[in-house]
């Protein structure tokens, strides 16, 4: 479970980029976070995963703070990021057997994980080579397997879908559902609205820094009274904050 | 026919790509842009080097043997070109990011060959133009009344370094054939400049004979009379002199080079001509030799670094568990030595420095010592005491030899936008700021190692214990130089840069290690001061105590704020 509690950022006084959002993902849902360039998508994960530290308010990873006790609530997530270009001069296996170590993952789950991931995601034959000969997607692909070794029980992916070819993608997505199916939590941000549509069990929507919309897709139509696509809604939606 | 093969608008290209001048020339205004430090940075170097050469050709004036300084500035320029041309020959001509984007457009081969090569000496040109230029115009100036000399050493400095490049990039050919069964790159990259650094340092040997010839000369001198102490002096500059003549004659150009600066008459010229003739045979030969080999050397680098393995991987076999720590650690070393930039800048200077630190020693120190028991006597000599002044410069010498490394100036930055990653995973910062530090303080102890060894040759006298205690103080002194410089890389992280070599050339903070330099140097010059007149132990003890309480209270601000100082990585 992740507990976003009244948090809010400001890079420069009194300009909120972030102001007072307040949202809980429940185990066993994908919570989809949407919102137009510079709403404060990236700032908002960026506080969940402490690469910020929000100004005011917390982040709960199960009931562990990541302001009080960081490292015990970086332990309960696994986070993608949108850029995948790191530790380009590592081999593939290298990468993965480092992110066990990181996480402290015993020998034989890294060793299965490892098989489990790559072969799903093919590229068990690469792993071998060097992370900077891979292709963007690859190296999305590899970046995810990194994330997974540690089997965290809060996934949160920042723009996991790009780059990725539409074998990977479905394949993806079906873990994500498998993932929450079990009772754990993923929480991504996206800008393919008709992944989020199908995806997702809610969506937030933020906009100038504020969540402007948190429920499912039919609570949303049922809000705007409105029918149509999340496409239609997300812009009528947008529309009217402005 | 050469002019047909250069294409301006690819040379512009090149040079605007292989080195960024922006932080010195203005480009809206095209003028010095005095707001960049680098600007300053530059001004400081010309400023050093002029002061020094200055101080130097003086003292060699004094004693009428101005020329030693000539002999000892070509000896000094070619090492410097030939290892700057080694580190170009792999960053510009064989591995630079931007082959691939000119390899797939209509250029012959041959065009970019020279067009690589006018890149490689122009910015040898603009080194020289920092460290070398001011240093002989304040010879010439001080010595020489001929106006004929600064023409002259323009042409001389240009014909010496593109003969001296030339020949190391001919070289530079085999070595990259001869090493190419090595199949991967960084390994094939580090080896080929470490094979060019000892065929290039084999004529230096050249002075470690000196000691020989020194034994001839002088075997029944131990005599101490004031007369005969500046005879044996003489001797001695004459001897090292006689040293790079010899060392200086094995790059044939050199020697003309300093003949025709020396003389100054029409003997002059035709040292000139013989310096270009020797560059229009060397640049036909490698014009000749690359025009066959350069795009094939070129293609199959590439294939290194695209080349996929494929191979099937033994997970089993590979997946082994290691504490989290050294894997941090061991992750980080590798970043290190698979990245030809940072090993190059952050392993490979350090190696050359302490290389040359280790050759001086062995040529120059049993002569130094031979001089001090000359003035001493062997009995005085031996019975050498060591006091807090002496104890103080070797710790200052060490402290100014640590500025050669940055590592830890570039902990994070060298990571990019992927520093964020440190971020998020689940390690206290404190002990990330710890892990990070250990590669400098490894790279700081061998350098201390390195010195204290040289002083104990030098002077078997010092005992044991104050080596120890040497080696305490520059730990602390260690300790207290990368935690400072790891702060400066966390508080002004340059995360968004181009390419690896940015991170490093492009980086301000080095300025601030210069500056810790010498507000470090003043720190002990200050203990000096105040402990002088103390027993020898105690001045010690209290410098240890200074140090221990620096380290002491940065721990604890490390401790206590380790949440403020990676807030700079988002």
């Amino acid at each position: 479970m992740i507990d976003i509690i009244n948090v809010t950022k400001a890079y420069r006084k009194n300009s909120n980029v972030v102001e007072n959002i307040n949202i809980r993902i429940n185990d066993g849902e994908i919570f989809g976070f949407i919102g137009p360039n510079g709403a404060g998508k990236t700032t908002t994960i960026k506080m969940m995963t402490g690469i910020l530290e929000p100004d005011e308010g917390d982040i709960l990873f199960n009931e562990k703070s990541i302001k009080k006790n960081p490292v015990e609530a970086k332990r309960e997530f696994g986070f993608v990021p949108d850029d995948p270009n790191m530790f380009l001069k590592l081999k593939g296996i290298d990468y993965l057997n480092f992110m066990a170590d990181i996480y402290e993952v015993n020998e034989t789950d890294r060793m299965n994980r490892i098989e489990k991931f790559t072969k799903e995601f093919e590229i068990y034959d690469a792993l071998e080579d060097k992370i900077e000969s891979y292709s963007h997607g690859m190296r999305q692909k590899i970046i995810i397997c990194g994330v997974l070794i540690h089997n965290p029980r809060n996934w949160i992916l920042d723009e996991p879908l790009t780059g990725l070819d539409p074998k990977s993608s479905y394949k993806l997505k079906n873990m994500m559902r498998e993932h929450a199916k079990n009772g754990n939590c993923v929480f991504f941000s996206t800008h393919v609205l008709e992944v989020a549509e199908k995806l997702c069990d809610r969506i937030g929507i933020i906009n100038k820094g504020k969540i402007i919309f948190v429920g499912t897709y039919e609570e949303m139509k049922k809000k705007l009274g409105e029918e149509g696509s999340l496409e239609e809604l997300f812009m009528e939606i947008t529309k009217n904050d402005e | 026919m050469m002019n047909k093969k250069i294409n301006f608008s690819l040379l512009k290209t090149m040079l605007k790509t292989s080195y960024d001048t922006s932080d010195i020339i203005d480009d809206d205004t095209n003028k010095l842009n005095k707001k960049s430090m680098k600007t300053w940075i530059t001004g400081l170097v010309c400023i050093i080097v002029i002061y020094l050469s200055y101080l130097m050709i003086n003292s060699l004036k004094e004693i009428g043997a101005p020329t030693i300084f000539l002999e000892l500035f070509f000896l000094i320029l070619q090492l410097l070109v030939m290892f700057q041309t080694i580190l170009l020959t792999i960053s510009v001509l064989y591995f630079s990011d931007d082959l691939e984007n000119y390899l797939c457009l209509p250029i012959k081969s041959m065009k970019l060959l020279i067009t690589k090569f006018l890149v490689m000496m122009s910015i040898i040109f603009g080194s020289e133009l920092i460290i070398a230029v001011p240093s002989i115009f304040i010879y010439g100036v001080r010595t020489i009344s001929n106006a004929l000399f600064y023409p002259l050493v323009i042409i001389v400095l240009a014909g010496v370094s593109i003969f001296l490049s030339t020949i190391v990039l001919i070289t530079m050919i085999f070595v990259m054939k001869i090493f190419r069964f090595v199949k991967n790159k960084y390994l094939f990259k580090n080896i080929v400049i470490i094979a060019m650094t000892f065929i290039i340092l084999m004529p230096l040997t050249n002075i470690i004979d000196l000691n020989n010839y020194k034994d001839q000369y002088n075997v029944e001198s131990y005599i101490s009379t004031e007369e005969d102490n500046l005879k044996e002096g003489v001797e001695q500059l004459k001897l090292i002199s006689d040293a790079m003549t010899r060392t200086n004659q094995y790059f044939i150009v050199t020697e003309l080079g300093v003949n025709a600066l020396s003389e100054l008459n029409q003997n002059s010229i035709i040292y000139v001509l013989e310096i270009l003739g020797l560059d229009l045979l060397a640049l036909a030969i490698f014009f000749t030799i690359g025009k066959f080999t350069y795009i094939k050397d070129v293609l199959r680098n590439l294939s290194i670094l695209d080349k996929r393995k494929n191979k099937r991987v033994k997970v089993k076999k590979r997946c082994k568990v290691s504490d989290k720590k050294y894997s941090y650690l061991k992750n980080d070393i590798k970043g290190i030595f698979k990245n030809s930039t940072y090993f190059m800048h952050y392993i490979y200077n350090i190696f050359i420095i302490l290389l040359i630190i280790v050759f001086i020693a062995i040529a120059i120190i049993p002569i130094v010592k031979q001089a001090m028991v000359d003035v001493l006597g062997e009995e005085r000599f031996k019975g050498i005491s060591l006091g807090f002044s002496e104890f103080s410069l070797i710790i200052g010498i060490i402290q100014v030899i640590f500025t050669i490394s940055s590592l830890s100036l570039t902990a994070i930055s060298r990571y990019g936008k992927g520093a964020i990653f440190f971020k998020y995973i689940p390690i206290k910062f404190s002990t990330q700021f710890r892990l990070k530090n250990i590669p400098q303080l490894i790279i700081n102890t061998v350098i201390t190692i390195t010195i204290l060894i040289t002083v104990k040759y030098l002077i078997p006298a010092i005992n044991n214990e104050y080596i120890l205690l040497m080696f305490v103080v520059a730990t602390l002194l260690n300790i207290i130089n990368s935690n400072i410089l790891l702060l400066l890389d966390l508080f002004r992280p340059k995360l968004n840069y181009e390419n690896d070599i940015s991170v490093i050339k492009q980086n301000d903070n080095k300025l601030f290690q210069y500056i810790l330099t010498v507000v470090s140097c003043l720190i002990i010059w200050y203990l000096k001061e105040v402990t002088e007149n103390l027993n020898l132990n105690i001045s010690i003890l209290i410098e240890i105590i200074v140090f221990s309480i620096i380290v002491v209270i940065m721990e604890i601000f490390i401790n206590k704020n380790e949440n403020k100082i990676f807030k700079k990585i988002i």
